[in-house]
């Protein structure tokens, strides 16, 4: 997904000279073929990320887009403040854009995760947050952020991705989400490297004839609310799925979608748990001990009685089945 | 109340300039006494930096165009200063003079810290250590396009206490941008105290020095010294480096009772202290 920025980035940056790629010295040999090719469009800030954030601030005051490319942890936290005033109070069009979304960087420990991220970002006034799920929507938001105003915030992996879009078929950007799947019974509502995670639990939710629907949120503030909704329109049950922690991130956003519009509908929000992760290990590990793996999400749902309305294992007999 | 703009700008000899800054200081006091808000002191403390900028012929502004590309940029990073900044940028006629009466008042744009929302002002302020990478952000930019506007920064010694006012001047030296200048209002005092009862931030020239600029200091409330900085600023004199002016001030200048007094960093005197304060600023008894 990094690469796939990267390359989207250098090909508009190729025909648009106010385009500029800020790095502090964190991802920087990533950015080499961009910083060789394009070098008055390429600013290495050093470790120094409120100053990074401020300059690029300054940039956009000059006319410039800045994509400041960065360790999602170290675009988010320690310079908040100058997101939020220097960034935002002036609602200038610099684009916050990292890797390493939720647990990404898993053995670096929690220093380099961003788990709480999302909840930040999505306070600010004006900002946009992105969460794409593979390289076609990662690569086709850079293309959208270059020409939207306005503050945004990318969380992208360093992984290299699965796929979950036809290259070339990138989903509407302007939608903010995308039903990749429908479903009778369930709405598997993701957002990031969990939208694949939803389209596995869907598959095997369907060997126990739950039929579940599956919706990519990409872009998590705004929160497209009514898109939300109208997906949302035939099910009872909604399972949020998130790298992040289950408060604050995807999970928050689609309570309020609901409540705002009165909509009742049993939620059940999968995430990250509200811990510091101090166990070594790559993301599918961390995966498996946070509950984000996918027997563990499939078996969860199977035993979920809770919630309003008809419980959704007795309607389809299931809890005898699991438990035989 | 009636208001009269500021003793003619025109020769700007140093009597005219010496007279806008006594006037700078009476609105100050009457704005932030009718609002019963304001830093006073801090205020104070940086009237003849302002006046010589503004009015010292050394900074490029039009008000009828405050978005002018090609104008010089003023970035208040000390911005509890908001209070001495306002009354000059109508002076110049930004915005009305009477707008000088709502400062901090209901529905006011004028607020405690300025905004960019304000004509002539560049940059959204309030925290501190924000102003100076901004304007590398901007003075960096500005190199890009080839422009020769100049990016002025303001900034509080106790806020050289943020360690991203030190990224930025990092920043500034490595990649040369002597189209900016730092001016640093050096009152020795901060919200509660003298820096140097608490965390001293001397030797303060050394510092920057250390980082890679050119620095003079000057006394910052003696007018020619500072005209002679800001045209030394502008000078293409073959320096490479940006230059801080290190403008040694005393906090609530003007108020014999407030100079050099933490307590009056946010104070707003009533009663006999403003009859005095009042008398001292040659303003009449009573508003």
């Amino acid at each position: 997904m990094r690469a796939a920025f990267l390359q989207a980035l250098l090909e508009e940056a190729r025909n648009d000279a106010w385009i500029m790629l800020v790095n502090p010295d964190t991802v920087g040999y990533h950015c080499q073929t961009f910083q060789r090719e394009l070098p008055a469009q390429y600013l290495n800030t050093g470790v120094a990320e409120q100053n990074a954030v401020g300059v690029s601030a300054g940039l956009a005051l000059t006319g410039r887009r800045p994509f400041l490319f960065n360790i999602l942890a170290f675009n988010a936290f320690r310079c908040f403040e100058q997101v939020r005033l220097d960034v935002c109070a002036m609602n200038l069009g610099v684009v916050l854009v990292g890797v390493g979304a939720g647990i990404d960087y898993g053995a670096f420990g929690p220093s380099h995760h961003a788990m709480e991220d999302v909840a930040l970002m999505r306070s600010l006034p004006g900002m946009t947050v992105w969460s794409p799920a593979d390289d076609t929507v990662a690569s086709a938001l850079i293309r959208h952020c270059v020409h939207v105003c306005g503050p945004a915030y990318i969380r992208l992996y360093r992984t290299e991705g699965h796929t979950v879009y036809a290259a070339g078929a990138p989903p509407d950007m302007g939608e903010g989400l995308a039903v990749l799947r429908q479903g009778r019974d369930l709405l598997l509502t993701a957002t990031g490297s969990m939208v694949r995670r939803a389209k596995e639990v869907a598959a095997a939710l369907s060997a126990y004839s739950v039929d579940a629907g599956v919706v990519d949120v990409f872009r998590l503030h705004p929160f497209p609310g009514r898109r939300f909704v109208e997906a949302a329109a035939s099910v009872s049950h909604i399972a949020t799925l998130e790298e992040h922690f289950a408060s604050g991130g995807l999970g928050s956003a689609v309570l309020e979608a609901l409540a705002d519009q009165g909509i009742p509908r049993h939620v059940r929000r999968f995430g990250l748990p509200e811990r510091f992760s101090r166990v070594c290990g790559d993301r599918e590990y961390l995966h498996g001990e946070n509950g984000l793996d996918t027997a563990t999400l499939v078996s969860r749902l199977l035993e979920d009685h809770a919630g309003v309305g008809r419980p959704l294992l007795d309607r389809h007999g299931l809890h005898q089945r699991a438990s035989q | 109340m009636t208001y009269e703009h500021s003793p003619a700008p025109g020769g700007q000899s140093i009597e005219r300039l010496e007279s806008k800054a006594l006037w700078l200081r009476q609105r100050i006091l009457e704005m932030a006494c009718r609002a019963g808000v304001g830093h006073i002191a801090s205020s104070f403390s940086s009237v003849e930096i302002l006046v010589s900028l503004y009015f010292g012929g050394s900074f490029r502004c039009d008000p009828s165009n405050p978005n002018a590309p090609g104008r010089d940029r003023f970035i208040l990073s000390k911005a509890q200063a908001a209070l001495a900044l306002y009354p000059v940028l109508a002076d110049l006629g930004f915005f009305p003079l009477q707008e000088l009466d709502t400062f901090c008042l209901n529905g006011s744009r004028l607020g405690g810290h300025a905004e960019n929302s304000t004509p002539g002002v560049d940059v959204f302020s309030g925290s501190l250590g924000h102003g100076l990478s901004l304007g590398c952000g901007i003075a960096y930019g500005a190199r890009l396009d080839g422009d020769s506007y100049h990016v002025f920064v303001l900034l509080g010694d106790g806020e050289c206490h943020e360690g991203s006012v030190w990224e930025s001047a990092l920043f500034a030296s490595h990649h040369r941008l002597s189209g900016l200048t730092a001016v640093i209002d050096n009152n020795e005092l901060s919200a509660c105290d003298r820096l140097d009862n608490y965390l001293s931030i001397e030797p303060l020239r050394q510092k920057w020095l250390a980082f890679g600029w050119d620095v003079l200091t000057v006394d910052g409330h003696d007018i020619p010294a500072l005209l002679a900085a800001y045209r030394r600023a502008r000078e293409e004199d073959g320096s490479v480096r940006p230059l801080a002016i290190i403008a040694r001030t005393i906090k609530g200048k003007g108020v014999g009772f407030m100079e050099g007094r933490p307590e009056w960093h946010y104070r707003v005197p009533a009663g006999g202290e403003l009859a005095i304060a009042r008398r001292e600023l040659r303003m009449k008894a009573e508003p």
